[in-house]
C-alpha cells in the first residue's frame, strides 16, 4: 500500500507545518507524519499526500513559496 | 480587587485564552517537535498557529523569524548577546527597563561600548540626538517603545529612519506597547522587536518572543535539542530552531496565540482608544487630588497605559499598601526595574506609585481609584499617618483601632 502515497519532507517542522495550511486551503487531502526512517535519520515530521495529488501539491506549495528538500 | 498593574503582567485575561490553554493542556501537551505521535504533532501545530496568529498581529511577512521565548527578557537577551561583539558600540537611552540594562552592563564589562543618550525630563527621546551618537563602529541601537515608569512613546518610526539612513539595526523592547499601541513591523521596518507576551498580548506568564528581520544574523545563546537535525552537533541554520533549543511552553504559547487572536478581533486601534479613555480619566482625577504628582507627558498621544505619581512627603510603599489594604486596588510602587528612569524624572530613590490601566479596566475602576488616593492624600494632611515606629498619641476614647 505504501506506493499509494507520496512524502514531502522540509528543512524545518515550521515549513511543514506552512505546507499542511497550503494545501488544505486548496483542499488537497494531507496529512502531517512522522518522517520515514528510510529518508531520513532524524526525528522530524513530513506531508503525506496520495500519490496521484504529487503534481497538484508540489505546484500549490511552489506558488506558495514552500521549498520542500524532496518527495518519497 | 480593582486590577491597574496591567504594565506587570495583564490581569484578567480574554475567556479565550483561558479556554484554550485548558483545552491544549488536556489535549495537545505533548512535546512540540520531538516526537511523532498523534499528539506531539498537533503539539507541534498549535505553536505553528500561534507563530502565525503573533505574525499577523504585528504585520510580520516571515512568522517563522518569530522566535518564542519565555518572557521579553530573555528576547532581550537574545537580541543582545547575539548580535554585539567585543569592540560594537551601541546606542541606547536612560529611559529603559533593567533586561536592556544589565544584559548590556554584562556586554559593556566584555568589551561593547555602550552610548545611553539622554532622555527629556518627560522620558521622550530626540531621534536626531540618537543620529548623532551613532558611530562608524555603532552596531546598534536598542531602545524602548514605552517607558514602563511613565509611559512616554518613544518615536520609533523617526529613530528607525534616522538609524537606517546610517545603516544601523534597531531593537526595540515593546514590552509596554504590544498588542496595546499599533505595530507594523514591515511598514515601520523593524529589525528586531522583544515583546513579552504576559502584558498587552494576553498570554500568561513564560511567554514572549523576539522577532529577527532576515537581515539580521544572530548567534545563538541558548543551546541544545531541537528535534530537528538532530544529527548535527551544533544549532541547525534554520529559523526558529536555530534559538528555540529546548521544549517550549506548549500551553502558554497557545495562550498567547489565543491572545494575538483576540486582539486582532477587537482591533488594537480599539484596545488604544479605550486605554487612552481610561488614562484621561485617571490623570485628570489624581491631578484634581491636593499634594499628588503626575510624572511624564500630558499628551495621551504619547503615552502608553501608565501613570506614576507621588503623594508630597509620603513613602509611595505606604500609598501601595493603603491601596491594597484598605482599596482592594493593586498597583506597583518603587522604582519598577527602571533606576535611571526615575533619575530622569526626579523621583530616585524612592520611585512612584504606577497605576496602569487596561483593556479590562472601567471607568468605575479608575473612579475608584482616584477616589482611594484623595482619601490617602487627604489622611496625610490629617496626619492620621503616623510612622508605625514613631510613638502613637492616645486615641481619644471609642476609638477602636
Ligand atoms: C519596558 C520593559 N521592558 C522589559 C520588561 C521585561 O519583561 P518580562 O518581565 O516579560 O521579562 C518589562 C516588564 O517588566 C518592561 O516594562
Amino acid at each position: 500500500m505504501e506506493e499509494q502515497y507520496k512524502i514531502f519532507v522540509f528543512k524545518s517542522t515550521y515549513l511543514t507545518f506552512k505546507a499542511e495550511r497550503a494545501l488544505k486551503g486548496a483542499h488537497v487531502s494531507c496529512k502531517v507524519v512522522t518522517k520515514p526512517r528510510d529518508i531520513s535519520s532524524d526525528c522530524g515530521l513530513a506531508i503525506r499526500v496520495g500519490a496521484s495529488d504529487e503534481q497538484t501539491a508540489s505546484k500549490i506549495m511552489g506558488d506558495s513559496g514552500i521549498t520542500s528538500l524532496g518527495v518519497w | 480587587m480593582i486590577y491597574l498593574d496591567n504594565a506587570a503582567t495583564s490581569h484578567p485575561k480574554p475567556e479565550s485564552v483561558y479556554k484554550r490553554i485548558d483545552f491544549v493542556l488536556r489535549n495537545a501537551s505533548a512535546n512540540p517537535g520531538r516526537s511523532g505521535h498523534r499528539m506531539a504533532i498537533e503539539a507541534n501545530r498549535v505553536i505553528f498557529e500561534s507563530r502565525e496568529s503573533v505574525a499577523r498581529l504585528f504585520n510580520i511577512k516571515r512568522p517563522e523569524r518569530i522566535i518564542f521565548t519565555c518572557n521579553a527578557t530573555a528576547a532581550l537577551n537574545l537580541a543582545l548577546k547575539g548580535l554585539l561583539q567585543p569592540g560594537d558600540h551601541c546606542v541606547t537611552s536612560d529611559m529603559e527597563h533593567n533586561s536592556m540594562v544589565r544584559p548590556l552592563k554584562f556586554l559593556s564589562q566584555q568589551g561593547v561600548n555602550v552610548h545611553r543618550v539622554q532622555a527629556s525630563r518627560e522620558g521622550s527621546l530626540d531621534p536626531d540626538e540618537v543620529s548623532s551618537a551613532i558611530t562608524c563602529e555603532t552596531r546598534l541601537i536598542a531602545v524602548t517603545h514605552a517607558s514602563n515608569v511613565i509611559g512616554t512613546i518613544t518615536p520609533i518610526d523617526a529613530i528607525i529612519r534616522a538609524a537606517h539612513n546610517k545603516e544601523v539595526p534597531v531593537l526595540i523592547d515593546a514590552a509596554q506597547t504590544a498588542g496595546s499601541v499599533p505595530i507594523d513591523v514591515e511598514a515601520l521596518d523593524v529589525d528586531m522587536l522583544a515583546c513579552p507576551g504576559h502584558k498587552g498580548l494576553f498570554g500568561p506568564q513564560g511567554t514572549g518572543f523576539l522577532y529577527v528581520s532576515p537581515k539580521i544574523n544572530l548567534n545563538p545563546t541558548v543551546f541544545g535539542g531541537t528535534g530537528s537535525r538532530s544529527d548535527l552537533d551544533r544549532m541547525p541554520d534554520f529559523l526558529p530552531d536555530r534559538y528555540e533549543a529546548g521544549t517550549l511552553n506548549t500551553p502558554g504559547i497557545a495562550g498567547l496565540g489565543a491572545g494575538a487572536e483576540f486582539i486582532s478581533s477587537e482591533g488594537v486601534d480599539a484596545i488604544r482608544a479605550h486605554e487612552k479613555h481610561m488614562l484621561s480619566r485617571l490623570i485628570d482625577g489624581l491631578l484634581r487630588v491636593l499634594g499628588v504628582r503626575v510624572y511624564g507627558t500630558g499628551d495621551i498621544e504619547r503615552r502608553a497605559a501608565v501613570v506614576s505619581f507621588t503623594i508630597e512627603g509620603m513613602d509611595p510603599a505606604v500609598i501601595g499598601d493603603r491601596l491594597d489594604t484598605d482599596f482592594g486596588i493593586g498597583v506597583r510602587v518603587g522604582i519598577h526595574c527602571a533606576p535611571d528612569a526615575h533619575k530622569v524624572i526626579g523621583s530616585y530613590p524612592k520611585g512612584t506609585v504606577r497605576m496602569s490601566p487596561g483593556y479590562f479596566t472601567t471607568p468605575e475602576d479608575i473612579d475608584r481609584a482616584i477616589e482611594a488616593v484623595g482619601v490617602i492624600a487627604a489622611d496625610r494632611d490629617n496626619r492620621r499617618h503616623v510612622p508605625v515606629s514613631a510613638p502613637r498619641p492616645a486615641l481619644p476614647r471609642g476609638w477602636g483601632e
